[in-house]
């Protein structure tokens, strides 16, 4: 579970990333398209794009073990949620509004640092059927910003 | 596939920051940011460390490496495998 300060972090315009590894250890990575707190903050999920995505969602269903890191471009303020019971949904086109809002946050922070506008859309292009939603509980968090408290548990 | 580095060597500069993923013996995955990937040669890169403790930590036991590169002009995603071959701590390439 997440307190409701990190749980509002991580719905903000940071720039998500997704991890779970195979039975041969290798990890695989895929950007996320948004994220939604549920459950009182005892559930994430997280959207990703199937087609870009593939292997990730085949280590989640093999291992069930996932890692997430949200990071806020203009403060580097960087959180990693990590979960054991990790599974995949169906995306719920209710959702599709979490995944606007995303893109529409995540321009206003990267735009003002260069990023050409059209390059961060073609980075979050998609297409609502090729979407699948990663869910799990987060079981240990930790501060990743630059710093010497990176890594460390969150407190 | 097999990508010749040079050709992705705009991904390297961070502009759009790079992401390592790495796994520990258990099977948990680990994401970390990467400011700067050094390019060696077409088949070689160097990642400096400072605060990847368990990124570090993972890769001297062992395992393998995934680095996820976005190139800031066209928005192209690259995802590199790598093998750890040895850390340095003096010498040309640590300058």
């Amino acid at each position: 579970m997440i307190d409701s300060q990190t749980a509002a972090f991580i719905q903000t315009g940071v720039s998500i990333s997704v991890a779970a590894c195979g039975a041969d250890r290798l990890p695989s990575m895929s950007r996320g398209m948004g994220c939604l707190v549920s459950d009182n903050g005892r559930e994430v999920r997280v959207f990703v794009k199937r087609s870009q995505a593939a292997e990730l969602i085949e280590n989640i269903c093999y291992s069930a073990r996932v890692a997430c890191v949200f990071s806020l471009p203009s403060t580097n303020r960087t959180v990693q949620l990590k979960g054991s019971d990790a599974r995949m949904e169906v995306f719920d086109a209710a959702d599709l509004a979490v995944v606007e809002e995303h893109i529409a946050l995540f321009l206003e922070q990267v735009v003002p640092l260069g990023i050409p506008e059209e390059v961060v859309r073609v980075i979050l292009a998609y297409t609502a059927d090729d979407l699948a939603t990663v869910v799990y509980t987060p079981s240990a968090a930790f501060s990743q910003t630059p710093g010497p408290k990176a890594g460390k548990p969150l407190d | 596939m097999s990508v010749r580095i040079e050709t992705i060597r705009e991904c390297l500069e961070g502009v759009i920051p790079g992401q390592i993923a790495t796994c520990d013996p258990d099977g948990m995955p680990n994401l970390a940011y990467l400011s700067q990937v050094q390019f060696i040669d077409n088949e070689h890169v160097a990642l400096s460390y400072q605060f990847f403790n368990r990124t570090r930590q993972n890769v001297i036991a062992g395992s393998p490496v995934r680095l996820l590169l976005t190139n800031h002009r066209i928005g192209a995603q690259y995802r590199l495998r790598l093998e750890y071959l040895r850390t340095e701590t003096a010498g040309s390439l640590f300058e």
